[in-house]
């Protein structure tokens, strides 16, 4: 035993925590800069004076570094959970969580970056800087939405395996697989999040749980 | 209830012959969508003033690129099966192997989002005349063009590392094993003007092979 349950279940709980902040940002941050279309996100003439105007919005990015290694530590105390009843299952979604926080992890790296530096070169009047931030946005998106479904691949894996070798409870294990669809098939991104953070919490508690017991 | 050991040779069979089919599929769309098009050469397909106009008129065929989602999973089952067979002679290579052939998956799917976003996005900027669209195409065909080699590069990887893990077994058959080794090596060199065409016949291989131990494995143990 390596002991990433406890660590694991705490991280858990926090990336629920975290979910649930990434959700309040997206509600709150959006409205305050002035954006009343979603779609506006991708549009370097509503977005461009704003983000020069608001470099600091790209810290927002580096929320997902923490969230990037709270979920490595998940993988691996959930992969330490699974490893007892069904080892090869186990290896093979360990390989597949992992590579969910590097990508998440690129995300945010990408958008801390990008945000800086485009909103400098905005406001040095330097040409092309439209098209930079459209690029930047699509990739980011991309990687973003990678990063989800691979997350969702994993979370069907490990519930899956959970629901047949045992580990969580049925109840949540039955939750899991819900939240790996939405996950795999982006159903409504706000509600992914919230059933996310749902799924994580309970994640901790339960395996906090296995260890006082 | 304890696992038992899984046998991932039919799924990761099904799945090969899907990849080949896949890979004839890839090629044949390019081609059609030169003719489609209008172009003259391939390289137009990279021009923004040739391909913005026709994707914001027709954002649907961002739908092809999806294809990538289909190849991304099957490949996650073809690793498996490949892994269980050459685990026991070559464990160490194998470890190395399946973690360079679960990290394609994600790079494809990586292709596959950012392209179907990308086409779905830039056309609808261009429709409503955002300016710097034409550089964004460049650059995202750039990033996607990019990745798409490295998964390239990273699959020859595998498939050396397979190969040569097979070379001293009797798992797989060795004209296969052979072919697989060429194969990889002009994936890392990107010699092949054809790699999809090879690939498809390797994986079309690899496939009936899977499914054809999987059958005499059920005749022994039936």
């Amino acid at each position: 035993m390596k002991g990433y349950q406890k660590i694991g279940g705490y991280a858990a709980l926090l990336e629920g925590v975290l979910f649930i902040i990434i959700l309040a940002i997206f509600f709150l941050l959006l409205p305050a800069l002035g954006l009343t279309d979603i779609r506006d996100l991708s549009n370097p003439t509503v977005m461009l004076p704003i983000i020069s105007e608001w470099p600091i919005v790209s810290v927002v990015g580096l929320i997902d570094v923490p969230f990037a290694s709270l979920l490595l530590l998940i993988v691996l105390a959930v992969n330490e959970k699974l490893m007892i009843q069904a080892p090869r299952v186990a290896r093979v979604s360990k390989i597949l969580g992992i590579f969910s926080p590097i990508l998440v992890l690129i995300v945010g790296i990408i958008r801390f970056i990008g945000i800086l530096v485009i909103s400098d070169l905005f406001r040095q009047g330097l040409p092309g800087v439209d098209a930079g931030f459209i690029t930047i946005y699509i990739v980011e998106t991309g990687f973003d939405l990678s990063a989800m479904v691979v997350m969702g691949i994993w979370v069907l894996t490990v519930n899956w395996t959970a629901l047949k070798f045992g580990g969580f409870p049925k109840r949540m294990a039955y939750t899991g697989l819900v939240v790996g669809v939405m996950h795999i098939f982006i159903i409504i991104p706000f509600l992914v999040v919230l059933a996310d953070s749902i799924w994580f919490s309970w994640l901790g508690i339960v395996l906090l749980k296995d260890i006082k017991n | 209830m304890k696992e038992l050991p899984q046998n991932y040779s039919r799924m990761g069979g099904y799945a090969s012959i899907l990849i080949g089919i896949l890979f004839l599929i890839i090629p044949a769309i390019r081609f059609l969508s030169i003719s489609i098009i209008g172009v003259s050469d391939i390289k137009e397909l990279s021009n923004p003033m040739i391909m913005l106009p026709f994707i914001s008129e027709n954002p649907l065929i961002a739908l092809l690129i999806l294809i990538a989602f289909a190849l991304a999973g099957c490949l996650i089952f073809v690793v498996l099966a490949v892994d269980e067979r050459i685990r026991q002679h070559a464990p160490r290579r194998s470890r190395i192997a399946r973690i360079v052939g679960f990290a394609v998956s994600p790079m494809i799917l990586s292709v596959g989002v950012i392209g179907f976003l990308g086409i779905m996005e830039l056309s609808r900027l261009y429709k409503i005349h955002v300016p710097g669209v034409g550089g964004a195409f460049i650059g995202i065909k750039t990033v996607v063009t990019g990745l798409a080699l490295t998964a390239i590069v990273a699959i020859g990887i595998w498939l050396l590392l397979v190969n040569w893990s097979s070379l001293k077994s009797d798992k797989f058959p060795k004209p296969l094993v052979y072919a697989g080794l060429t194969f990889g090596l002009l994936h890392l060199f990107g010699l092949a003007p054809f790699i999809f065409i090879i690939d498809a016949i390797w994986f079309l291989c690899l496939g009936i092979l899977l499914l054809k131990i999987r059958d005499q494995n059920e005749i022994g143990t039936g």
